[in-house]
């Protein structure tokens, strides 16, 4: 489906803020995706798979929240209100808090906050407590403080070079907000999800993560999205596109990848 | 005039010559909603094993200029699944199903297509003796040509549906193995695979694939494909199924020139579900912009190249 741009920002100098009109995908609920083309050649080739930010089902418009990694997520950032742009979605199975609401914990490591970001929201609405712990490598880059503390979330915030909140990595910052919290959810860096699976897993607290990986197809039928996930078999491997992108942390097989 | 877009690839009738190619549609359910499986020629699903595989370790997928590294290594549901959940899935389409068949050994081909001989559903079986993803079988069966006319020959003798050999392109001569699966029986032959490649990480300063190397796809493999195409077409005398990095009609329109008698639509369809219905349409403009009345017209112009 095409959608046309309504608006653009860029809150740090390799984040993009777009607004698109796209009713259909409007309904995404929080940890579903979508793919979205960028530019109408063979270079870059395939589809790129990018987080829902935030819906609006009433105006019919979704928002995304990316960082400029390559030359698909360069081109996509420089569209303008107007632009039509082409996304296929929304893709995936969505976070699924438990009943009733309790206390969550949300580990948002770099741009995995435009994943976090519709959860908390999602959860605040639902009646849950919500704490987010967001790390990124310096405070330029660190985003949605604010409005996540405006939502009525408690925000703690970890850089790597200490220019904004405690100086290290935000999973620091888990340990002590375990106790008492019903779940936690986390989306970053695949060694940030590792550590946040180890330390729920030995404090006893759920934990599901969002996962990313190399996509081909983004609708399930080209195999190649795979993470390795433990089955009552062995580990297996499932697709981040479908049975994704959310999985419980204790089934991944975080060995074995690296 | 209203240009002919029928073609018969062995005893196998399709009513457009664009088919999507195994590998690319899954098992057609995953495609249900983004584009008309009505409108395609034909469908090979997801190419199948005796047995579930749990495919190659990740990552399996890596982008390079204009085309795409994959090493899946076959990853798929497994014979008795596809006969009880994925084609009954399909029992409502009118479009040709094909097989794509894969094995470690001849005889896991043989017990492969003789089920699927008894299946009403089945229109062709597809022979993929060119998977550059699997340690056992695939390529290995089809880049010696003695090997390939044997096991095509086993599989021809356990089966009456439309028989379409795969080939690698992985060969110094594609004419032998193409020539090798005509002997061995074949109905149809489809080029090509995957071109074998790889890509490294200089950063990480390891292969980009779990799998180290993989099989490249995309347009970046169509100039390859439309000569093996060529070669294949002036050495034998069955209809050749054409693919590698069809994106647009004009690409098709190459492949059939230069022999084809349809096309293969792969990695497009990640870029674009529906491809393969704007490449049927182009097909037909192109025939009637220029006075085609068949797919057979078309063939016969790269003849005299």
């Amino acid at each position: 489906m095409f959608g046309d741009v309504v608006s653009v920002s860029h809150p740090a100098a390799t984040f993009t803020r777009m607004k698109v009109n796209a009713p259909e995908l409007a309904r995404a609920r929080p940890g579903q995706f979508l793919t979205v083309r960028c530019g109408s050649g063979v270079m870059p080739l395939l589809r790129r798979p990018l987080g829902v930010f935030s819906t609006d089902e009433g105006r019919g418009e979704i928002e995304m929240l990316f960082k400029t990694v390559g030359e698909g997520t360069r081109w996509l950032a420089e569209r303008r209100p107007g632009d039509r742009v082409d996304l296929l979605g929304p893709i995936g199975a969505p976070f699924e808090p438990p009943t009733p609401p309790g206390r969550a914990v949300l580990v948002a490591g770099g741009v995995g906050v435009a994943t976090m970001y519709p959860l908390a929201k999602a959860l605040l609405e639902a009646g849950w407590s919500v704490g987010v712990l967001l790390g990124a490598a310096t405070s330029a880059e660190l985003l949605c403080r604010d409005e996540l503390t405006q939502m009525g979330a408690t925000v703690e915030a970890a850089t790597e070079d200490g220019s904004a909140g405690t100086r290290g990595l935000v999973t620091d910052l888990l340990p002590s907000r375990l106790p008492g919290a019903d779940i936690v959810f986390a989306c970053g860096p695949w060694g940030m999800m590792a550590t946040v699976a180890e330390m729920t897993s030995k404090a006893g607290v759920p934990c599901q993560v969002s996962l990313e990986q190399r996509m081909a197809c983004g609708t399930g039928a080209c195999m190649g999205c795979v993470v390795p996930i433990r089955g009552e078999t062995g580990v297996d491997y499932k697709r981040v596109c479908r049975e994704g992108p959310v999985f419980p942390a204790e089934t991944v097989a975080w060995e074995d990848v690296e | 005039m209203t240009p002919d877009l029928s073609v018969d690839i062995g005893g196998l009738a399709m009513r457009t010559p664009v088919m999507m190619a195994s590998g690319t549609f899954g098992y057609g359910e995953e495609y249900e909603g983004l584009t008309d499986l009505s409108g395609l020629g034909a469908i090979v699903l997801k190419g199948i094993t005796l047995t579930e595989w749990r495919g190659n370790r990740p990552p399996r997928i890596c982008e390079t200029p204009a085309g795409m590294l994959n090493a899946v290594g076959l990853q798929n549901v497994g014979l008795p699944a596809l006969l009880s959940e994925k084609l009954p899935h399909l029992s409502g389409t009118d479009v040709p199903i094909i097989i794509n068949v894969n094995g470690r050994t001849v005889d896991e081909y043989v017990r492969l297509a003789e089920a699927l001989d008894a299946v009403a559903q089945v229109a062709a079986i597809e022979l993929n003796a060119s998977c550059p993803n699997v340690s056992h079988g695939g390529m290995h069966f089809g880049t010696d040509p003695d090997t390939l006319r044997g096991l095509t020959a086993a599989v021809r003798a356990r089966t009456d549906k439309p028989l379409i050999v795969k080939l690698s392109p992985n060969v110094t001569d594609v004419t032998a193995t193409a020539g090798a699966a005509v002997a061995g029986g074949a109905d149809g032959l489809s080029l090509i695979n995957s071109v074998l490649g790889m890509a490294v990480d200089v950063e990480k300063r390891r292969p980009r694939l779990g799998n180290i190397t993989g099989g490249l796809t995309g347009p970046a493999i169509k100039p390859i494909a439309v000569r093996m195409v060529w070669q294949v077409a002036r050495a034998v005398d069955v209809p050749i199924v054409g693919q590698g990095g069809i994106m647009t009609a004009q690409d098709a329109v190459e492949f059939l020139l230069a022999g084809a008698s349809a096309v293969g639509i792969g990695s497009a369809t990640f870029v674009d579900p529906t491809a393969a219905l704007s490449v049927t349409e182009g097909i037909r403009d192109y025939m009637e912009v220029n006075g085609f009345s068949s797919i057979g017209d078309l063939n016969r112009v790269g003849e005299s190249w």
